[in-house]
């Protein structure tokens, strides 16, 4: 009787828990329309786009994933706290019975719990650096480990009973912890010898061979006992320039604390108060984030310092977008950065312009519809005085930044210009020309310069109100910024994912 | 009608109500989130319960090198800080603490959210979690003063410091009347301590949900209910400090608190709607610039009209 | 009955602020050794609220619990280290801080239970806070006006003078002409 009551309570809590499940998205950089319609449906059913793995219940991956992409997806995989769920749709078509799949998925009771008992306990290299001995992170990449794909949070979805496992007893922590750091002079080298140095022995030293060792001051003193505390004047420590310190170097020594992170250090800072910096990956797998763009970015508290961009490379037949819907798209991705109201709406009349552009032009009365309400969307923006407040001066753009960056001309002022100019594209019938490709790859190389000293907000804000797709992205821009010329190439590409 | 205090027994159903306000408050913006993506309305209303089913059935994530007492301490602290606000906040003329310092009580426990809020990012251990967490410390500094002042005058007006003398020097004219600017700025403070709406810069979509991010399951659940039942505490207390409290005609006095509380929280959630984020570095420059000074005048108006009628 | 509790809840919160204060020294990690002395001050707030000073009490709470949140994050800038995630003690020159605390507290000990404690001759007042502060400030007001402002300006002052970037960084010559700030505040300069 209980029993039957409990289990009744169960199922009516599964049922509850599936009606509004929160989804993630990758999607392979080209597959927009396919990332539309996703979106469309799911917004539909009442289910809601995830900010991030944590809250996710299902990864919905657009496409044939491949290379650093799909490493990716699977870091994200692997983040999902489940009950989950994973899909790939490839196309608007496949996107009703995906949904499907994922609440069958979901509600499989026995296919979760295997799920959940079969996870790795063993983390996968790529994500899982708890069960690494110290001493392979000597022979390790640190760049080339998905640190960003997870900005950090990465090492997310570890089993802590991992840690246990972990060689910590290559450097008894608790040991440093006693440490008195004023003492540094008469430490006890025996505490040393509790430590296993064979570790240490592995680690790449010329690594450190490289580093200025006065800059060691900066780093946590337990990190010496990774370093022959012999061999360093003491003394010095006081004297040592914390500020001239290259950070960047850092990435490639072991910093390593405790599971193997890599460890947060200081680094000069413009208004003089040192906040740890951070090696930090936006994209590709972040939500109002162009496809395919991985920025990576070093971060003083919250301002880039450094950053380097590339593109991923886009599907073999990249779909083809409207120039009004990914303007649309644009200037939703920019209100939604914004937290502005207007979002939903902007989202939902880029979805039914891509309708439009599907259907054809058979449903005038719809699209003049559309168009009104697109231009009523425009004024109200425009009107708007707190967004005006809110996105004013941000990502100022210069005329000389734009030329270098190959940017269109409409692309210099501030994001609420983007943002309005955006709109106005958007609501413009008669503009409906093809997206005009070929500056995309000179604005992704120069975006580091557009982006390096402002804030994470203002540099999504940026990146948002730019048009950075990489759909119909070229290796070589053969026309130039002639938008005439690429369109041709743009065609012939969209003709080829038809046939 | 003074208020007068009750037994800690009925400690629990004070409790409940304030969910039951919170999750009423959830629900009415589900259901405008829902007419506002076109979806219907009814589905929006329940919302927080799907979600709150979802949460339930999710599990929590174990984050390697978090620091956990940290992280799991800052998300229940919302709740237990929402629950002890509303303890100085009388319910029509009953309140489970009349405390001779209600007012002081409302501003210690608002400034435990700055804790709460830096300790959920912090513990996360996470880039986004981080910044978030210094960007919800950075807002606190920015509304902290202005909602200090903002207390301060009814207060004044009242002469104690005590909700239930707050509550009763109102009979003759609520303080919203004559004190406006303090209840205006209240109200916005009361929607930055809740975290929440143009005040979530540090949960944003730009942080991939900021403080947020590494959280699921029932640690997720947790930090919602929180910020909604901070909003619900919020308001209530607005109510008894610039509303009348219990006043009005024809209704018990309870009902009329209750009436209230509901009412302004669906105002906060109506206004958090209308307005974008506002970011740290723009919020400053208003919030000290603007907030102080409008917060300082209002008292001295009111200190000046206290000094008139004794 | 009562007393009984309140006892219990006073030796409960003594402890707390006793147990948490002394983990600020074993602990490894800067946020935890902060939020730790937040804990410890919420006890001594609320044992101080049991002693019915409620005023000082919640201000105590209040301003301690403002300035560890402040702190935590002056503690991570000024180590110039990430001390979240490398473990790392909390004391320094361990012998001389052990002597100098122990001495500290067997003189205040001392005071405690040598000083001639005076007996209450009357009722304590009806409202303790507006008598806490009559006592305090009473005849000091004047004083304690003139100090406000002068305690201000110092703090402003402080400020103006620590901040790296003068007026006539932002301004140029011209101090009437719009502030070259690397980022625009909130209310249109």
């Amino acid at each position: 009787m209980g029993l039957t009551r409990a289990r009744g309570l169960k199922a009516w809590l599964k049922g509850t828990a599936l009606k509004r499940p929160h989804y993630l998205v990758v999607a392979e950089p080209g597959r927009d329309v396919t990332r539309f319609a996703l979106e469309r449906v799911a917004a539909e059913r009442g289910w809601v786009m995830a900010h991030s793995p944590a809250e996710a219940d299902a990864l919905i991956t657009c496409g044939p994933l491949s290379g650093e992409l799909a490493a990716a997806a699977e870091v994200v995989w692997q983040q999902l706290p489940g009950p989950r769920a994973r899909v790939d749709v490839d196309s608007p078509m496949g996107v009703e019975s995906a949904l499907g799949h994922v609440l069958e998925r979901l509600s499989d009771d026995d296919f979760q719990r295997r799920d959940a008992t079969n996870r790795p306990q063993e983390q996968p290299t790529d994500s899982g650096h708890a069960d690494m001995d110290m001493s392979d992170h000597g022979d390790m990449d640190h760049g080339g480990m998905d640190h960003g794909d997870m900005d950090m949070s990465d090492h997310g979805d570890m089993d802590m009973s991992d840690h246990g496992d972990m060689d910590h007893g290559g450097m008894d922590m608790s040991d440093h912890g006693d440490m008195d750091m004023s003492d540094h002079g008469d430490m006890d080298m025996s505490d040393h010898g509790d430590m296993d140095m064979s570790d240490h022995g592995d680690m790449d030293m010329s690594d450190h061979g490289d580093m200025d060792m006065s800059d060691h001051g900066d780093m946590d003193m337990s990190d010496h006992g990774d370093m022959d505390h012999d061999g360093m004047d003491m003394s010095d420590h006081g004297d040592m320039d914390h500020g001239g310190m290259d950070m960047s170097d850092h990435g490639g020594m072991d910093m390593s604390g405790p599971g193997g992170i890599a460890l947060a250090s200081g680094g000069e800072d413009r208004d003089g108060l040192e906040m740890d910096v951070l090696h930090v990956q936006l994209g590709p797998v972040l939500g109002l984030w162009p496809s395919g763009l991985v920025v990576t970015v070093t971060l003083q508290g919250d301002v880039v310092v450094d950053a380097h961009a590339h593109h991923l490379d886009e599907a073999a037949a990249p779909e083809r977008v409207d120039a009004r819907v990914a303007a649309c798209e644009r200037a939703a991705r920019i209100l939604a950065l914004a937290g502005s109201r207007y979002a939903a709406a902007a989202v939902r009349l880029r979805d039914a312009l891509q309708m439009g552009t599907e259907v054809g032009s058979a449903d005038t009365g719809r699209q003049i519809d559309l168009d009104g309400e697109l231009a009523g969307l425009l004024a109200r923006v425009q009107r708007s005085r707190t967004l005006r407040w809110s996105l004013r001066g941000l990502g100022d753009l210069k005329d000389d930044q734009i030329e270098k960056a190959g940017l269109p001309a409409g692309d210099q002022g501030d994001v609420h210009d983007r943002l309005i100019a955006s709109l106005r594209l958007a609501a413009d019938p008669v503009a409906a020309a093809p997206t005009s490709y070929g500056h995309r790859h000179r604005a992704v190389e120069a975006l580091p310069s557009l982006l390096i000293g402002r804030e994470l907000a203002e540099v999504r804000l940026t990146v948002a109100s730019l048009d950075l797709e990489s759909r119909g992205v070229f290796p070589e821009p053969e026309h130039g910024p002639d938008a005439g010329g690429a369109d041709a190439a743009g065609g012939a590409v969209a003709a080829e994912a038809v046939a | 009608m003074d208020v007068v205090g009750v037994s800690w027994v009925w400690a629990p159903a004070a409790v409940l109500l304030l969910m039951g306000v919170a999750a009423a408050g959830a629900a009415f913006s589900g259901a405008l989130s829902a007419g506002a993506t076109g979806q219907r309305p009814v589905a929006g209303l329940l919302a927080p319960a799907y979600e709150a089913a979802r949460l339930m059935r999710q599990r929590r994530r174990v984050l390697l090198g978090a620091d956990r007492p940290l992280w799991r301490g800052g998300g229940g602290t919302l709740l237990v800080a929402a629950v002890l606000m509303v303890g100085v906040v009388p319910l029509g003329n009953w309140t489970l603490a009349d405390l001779g310092v209600g007012v002081v009580w409302v501003n210690a426990v608002d400034v435990l959210v700055w804790a709460a809020a830096w300790l959920l990012g912090w513990g996360a251990n996470s880039a986004h979690a981080l910044v978030g967490a210094h960007r919800y410390l950075a807002q606190a500094l920015s509304y902290e003063l202005p909602l200090m002042f903002a207390l301060v005058a009814p207060a004044v007006a009242a002469g104690s410091l005590r909700v239930g003398d707050i509550v009763a020097a109102q009979s003759q004219l609520w303080f919203v009347v004559w004190m406006p600017a303090s209840f205006a700025l209240f109200c916005a403070c009361v929607l930055a301590f809740s975290l929440w709406g143009p005040f979530s810069t540090g949960s944003g979509p730009d942080l991939a949900g900021g403080v947020l991010a590494e959280l699921s399951g029932v640690d997720r659940l947790l930090v919602l209910a929180g910020r909604w039942a901070l909003l619900a505490a919020g308001s209530a207390v607005a109510v008894a400090l610039f509303l009348g409290g219990g006043a009005g005609p024809l209704l018990p006095a309870w009902a009329w608190s209750l009436l209230k509380t509901l009412l302004v929280m669906a105002a906060l959630v109506v206004l958090a709607r209308r307005l974008p984020l506002l970011r740290p570095d723009r919020l400053a420059e208003v919030g000290w610039l603007v907030g102080l000074p409008v917060a300082l005048a209002q008292l001295l108006v009111v200190s000046l009209v206290v000094l008139g009628r004794s | 009955m009562s007393d009984l509790i309140t006892g219990l809840v006073f030796w409960v919160l003594g402890v707390l602020a006793v147990v948490s204060g002394a983990l600020v020294f074993r602990f490894d990690s800067m946020a935890r050794a902060t939020y730790a002395l937040a804990v410890s001050f919420i006890a001594v707030g609320a044992a101080l609220l049991l002693l019915q000073l409620d005023y000082v009490g919640l201000v105590t709470v209040l301003m301690m619990v403002m300035e560890m949140a402040v702190m935590a994050i002056y503690m991570i800038m000024f180590m110039g280290m990430n001390p979240a995630l490398m473990p790392m003690s909390m004391v320094h020159s361990r012998r001389t801080a052990l002597g100098i605390s122990a001495g500290v507290f067997l003189v205040l000990a001392a005071g405690i239970v040598t000083v001639p404690w005076p007996q209450r001759r009357a009722a304590p007042a009806a409202d303790l806070t507006a008598s806490l502060g009559e006592t305090i400030m009473g005849s000091k007001m004047l004083v304690m006006m003139g100090i406000s402002p002068v305690l201000f300006a110092t703090v402003v002052a402080a400020v103006v003078l620590a901040a790296p970037r003068t007026r006539y960084d932002r301004f140029g010559d011209d101090l009437r002409s719009a502030p070259s700030d690397p980022h625009h505040g909130g209310v249109g300069r």
